[in-house]
């Protein structure tokens, strides 16, 4: 009997919990559990809710839900006693009995068999049950369930034969009848027959079952028939990753039957470890209305129908457009808002992939099957789409695979260089008209200053990189869109996997091209601690959007020749030493094995020109509101930190000198009568006033704040060959890695007697040291950009990331090392390039 | 003066513009919307979706 069978006053013991999910979860953190013992305290006025007390507390359950807990009462466990002895029983039935029928009640498993048909489930069935159904091998014998009882290992096994279907859909009397059955009977475990001979066709049903959250285990029948064909399938991989424990069996010859009903008993004991519900992923446009439609399918009025269906499940089945799935929905009271909004985003869908809604989520559960086989099974298998399996061959392929896809990325960085260089062009001309016009109009004095050097020099700095953004940003939208990226990160799996990590952290990964911090949130993916963590830790070493302004203009800087390899060779680099710091926090630091995943595989799609754009300008839109945050706030901040203090004492000593050069001058000029000689004594008395000028601002530059600053952590970076602006620049960089280009921006100034010197790459190009050993040498050559450039690749992530680390770890601890070890790291590769070259270049 | 006046309010600004975002940084609470704008990211829940975390 149910729990809300019981009358006020009555008690009984639990057998079973039913339902799916959270709730059943949460009822069984509540304390209803199998063996204990509830009371039923009272009835609320309209009986409903119910007031129970378990374990000695009191707890209100509302009818519907003690509906899903079964229970043995006192007067049952009468019922039940064996007629012999209950006609002769005079004394009482005491507690201890009634937890022994409890416990004899509690091993009655019901379990339903689901399968393609023609998969076996009659044969498996028949064999388990000792039935004589009739069998045959073609499709649609079973047109109506069939129930028998089978004992084992003192469990009663209630068979039930559901009728053969391909999937859970609502075209046929069969799908609907074998969805109504699981939802409606809450069986205890489903065992999903899948025909291994067919295994992509079957596994698609097992994905519904996935989604409906139900406890299943997968009988892998006709395994002989695989084994044959010479084709392998780790089908323990498979089951661990999606959550559903696999038994090979062979219907035909009853081999297998008793391991599975091993694994029956298990599963149903919440004893087996493979266990666990999986979300099939996607993508990002239908998770949005999955997300939408779930809020408003999970709403408290409709209660009891999530008590039977996964609000995830309705929420695919209404973009799948299914009617039966309308018409449970029905009784809710926001159906109609619900209704409105399924066929809202259903027509979004179609409007942004040009397909109806329930092709795509097809496709999509096709790329998981794809996906998951491609990894545990080999052999030939058919995948959703003909077009996809024949460019697979290619970008996928053993020995091109790997080649492709650097070929791919080579090309990337290489149109984000050459292409992005006309725009780049463009927007610095007129950044530095803006500057020249602003220095013609613009009364001298601070906030002139300000504006020209901290906002222009630094703001406009940054901005002249937006086009090899939007670039950058346009390519990536494309292989995502085109389902390529995924491909990727299966290319990478076999990498992954050798430096003890799985493919799926690949995608994070490679995210954090884009920015680091949705890459370090969407290691929230990896279910494994021990994995994410170190997916969080290594994912920095991917270089983000941020840092490729400043490889941009140190390499245009510093090797023209080439950029695109350089720029591309820095990202591997990245990656490389991503892979190698994996292997070395996999063998010291986190040594705990992984829980597998599947990595879906999407069919291959042509790019919507439409989203392509939306994405690439959404990452424009973020790098303009950047640059009108973090980097304005950084440039205004490090540009007082330059232009502060105002010395006027040691100005003066400069203006002094300046005045006595124009006095010398004055004096020999009007000496001298030829004009030649004069213009000549003009140029070397400019020349000199130049020089002055330039060594009082570079005077004031060495005593202001940030002049103190830099000089101060000088000593610790002269051995990578940076001088103290370099050093600033580094510094602040943590808050945002453009803010280095602003600060270079700002540090390095134009000459403000050479108007045709203003970009900043000229300006880097004829730095020279002015104190110390090297003084007079130019600060830049090839060697120090390389040192430059590795040491921004690996050094501490912005503030934003080790945050994101911090948040997403749990521990700030974790965040702190990650600032430590890449830090030291870039501290000491680039001292080994710096000082390495040096000893070899001289 | 009028232009020293306008460059120190201006720095000020920055200053407190650096507090309140790392204040909104720390307390932000990752996969949520209330982000502190400081990397752009403003809509991260975006990104958790579309990777199927849930």
């Amino acid at each position: 009997m149910k729990l809300a069978d019981l009358q006020t006053g009555e008690y009984g013991i639990i057998t079973k919990v039913m339902g799916i999910g959270a709730f059943r979860k949460r009822i069984m953190e509540m304390g209803f559990i199998k063996g204990k013992k509830v009371y039923v305290v009272k009835n609320a006025p309209l009986n409903d809710p119910v007031e129970y007390n378990i374990m000695g507390y009191e707890v209100s359950l509302r009818r519907s839900e003690a509906n899903l807990i079964e229970v043995i009462s006192l007067q049952e466990a009468r019922r039940l006693e064996p007629e012999s002895l209950s006609s002769t029983y005079n004394g009482v039935f005491t507690e201890e009995k009634l937890r022994k029928t409890a416990l004899e009640k509690g091993k009655t498993i019901e379990v339903v068999m689901v399968g393609n048909p023609n998969a076996g489930k009659t044969t498996i069935f028949n064999i388990a049950s000792n039935s004589r159904e009739h069998v045959g091998n073609y499709s649609g014998v079973t047109v109506d369930s069939k129930t028998a009882s089978v004992n084992y290992k003192g469990y009663t096994f209630n068979l039930t034969d559901l009728p053969g279907t391909y999937s859970l859909t609502a075209y046929s009397p069969e799908e609907i009848y074998v969805r109504k059955y699981i939802a409606e009977n809450h069986p205890d475990v489903v065992v999903n027959v899948v025909d291994a001979s067919n295994l992509e066709r079957n596994l698609y049903l097992t994905t519904q079952l996935i989604d409906m959250d139900v406890k299943v285990v997968m009988a892998l029948n006709m395994y002989d028939e695989l084994l044959q064909k010479g084709h392998v399938f780790d089908y323990q991989n498979m089951g661990q990753m999606i959550g559903i424990p696999i038994v090979p069996t062979i219907g035909s010859k009853g081999k297998g039957i008793p391991e599975l009903l091993n694994k029956v008993i298990n599963l149903y004991n919440d004893k087996d470890k493979t266990r666990r519900h999986v979300h099939i992923n996607y993508g990002e446009d239908v998770e949005k209305s999955i997300l939408k439609l779930r809020s408003r399918i999970k709403a408290d009025v409709n209660h009891d129908v999530t008590l039977n269906f996964s609000s995830r499940f309705l929420a695919v089945k209404l973009l799948e457009n299914d009617p039966d799935v309308h018409q449970t929905l029905s009784v809710c009271n926001n159906y109609p808002e619900i209704k409105m909004l399924a066929a809202q985003e259903s027509k979004r869908l179609q409007s942004v992939f040009g397909e109806d809604s329930e092709t795509i989520i097809t496709d999509a559960k096709y790329g998981f099957i794809a996906g998951a086989l491609k990894e545990t099974y080999q052999g030939k298998f058919r995948t959703g789409k003909i077009k996809s399996v024949i460019i697979d061959r290619f970008l996928t392929n053993k020995y091109w695979g790997f080649p492709i896809f650097l070929f791919l990325l080579w090309t990337m960085f290489e149109v984000t260089f050459s292409l992005g260089q006309y725009p780049k062009d463009w927007i610095e001309q007129g950044v530095g008209l803006l500057s020249q016009q602003l220095h013609h109009y613009f009364p001298d004095g601070s906030l002139k200053d300000l504006l020209s050097d901290g906002i222009i020099g630094g703001v406009g700095g940054v901005l002249v990189f937006l086009p090899n953004i939007l670039i950058l940003f346009f390519f990536i939208s494309i292989m995502e869109d085109s389902g390529y990226m995924a491909r990727a990160a299966f290319i990478m799996d076999k990498i992954m996997h050798k430096v003890g990590l799985h493919g799926k952290s690949f995608i994070p990964l490679i995210m954090g091209f884009g920015c680091n911090v949705p890459a370090v949130m969407a290691t929230r993916t990896i279910e494994n601690r021990t994995s994410r963590l170190v997916t969080m830790l290594i994912n920095p070493l991917f270089s983000c959007s941020a840092r490729l302004p400043v490889y941009v203009l140190i390499i245009s800087a510093f090797a023209p020749k080439y950029p695109g390899l350089i720029l591309f060779s820095i990202y591997i680099f990245g990656i490389v030493l991503a892979a190698i710091m994996a292997l070395i926090f996999r063998k010291f630091i986190f040594r705990r094995n992984e829980v597998p995943f599947v990595m879906e595989l999407p069919p291959y799609r042509v790019p919507n020109p439409r989203s392509t754009v939306m994405h690439t300008w959404h990452k424009g839109q973020q790098y303009l509101r950047k640059m009108g945050g973090v980097i304005l706030t950084a440039s205004v901040i490090i540009w007082a930190l330059g232009y502060f203090p105002r010395n006027a004492e040691n100005a003066k000593v400069f203006d002094n000198k300046v005045i006595s050069i124009e006095n010398t001058y004055l004096q020999k000029a009007s000496q001298e009568n030829n004009i030649q000689t004069v213009s000549q004594l003009k140029k070397e008395k400019q020349q000199l006033v130049n020089e002055v000028v330039a060594q009082k601002e570079a005077n004031r530059q060495m005593n202001s704040y940030a002049g103190r600053i830099g000089r101060f952590i000088e000593p610790v970076m002269a051995p990578l060959g940076f001088d103290w602006r370099m050093s600033v620049s580094l510094l602040s960089g943590i808050a945002a890695k453009e803010v280095i280009i602003s600060t270079m921006g700002i540090l390095y100034q134009a000459d403000k007697n050479d108007n045709s010197n203003h970009q900043l790459i000229h300006r880097l190009q004829e730095q020279k040291y002015e104190s110390g050993t090297h003084v007079g040498r130019k600060i830049f050559n090839p060697l120090t950009a390389l040192s430059f450039l590795t040491f921004i690749l690996i050094y501490f992530p912005c503030v934003a990331v080790v945050t994101a680390i911090g948040n997403e770890s749990g521990s700030w601890k974790i965040a702190a090392f990650e600032v430590g070890y890449t830090t030291v790291l870039a501290w000491f590769l680039s001292f080994l390039i710096y000082q390495g070259g040096t000893l070899i270049f001289g | 003066m009028v232009q020293d006046v306008i460059v120190l309010a201006l720095i000020i600004a920055a200053v407190l513009n650096v507090i309140i975002h790392g204040v909104k940084l720390v307390s932000s609470k990752a996969g949520t919307n209330s982000a502190c704008g400081t990397c752009g990211h403003c809509d991260l829940k975006k990104t958790i979706i579309k990777h199927g975390a849930s």
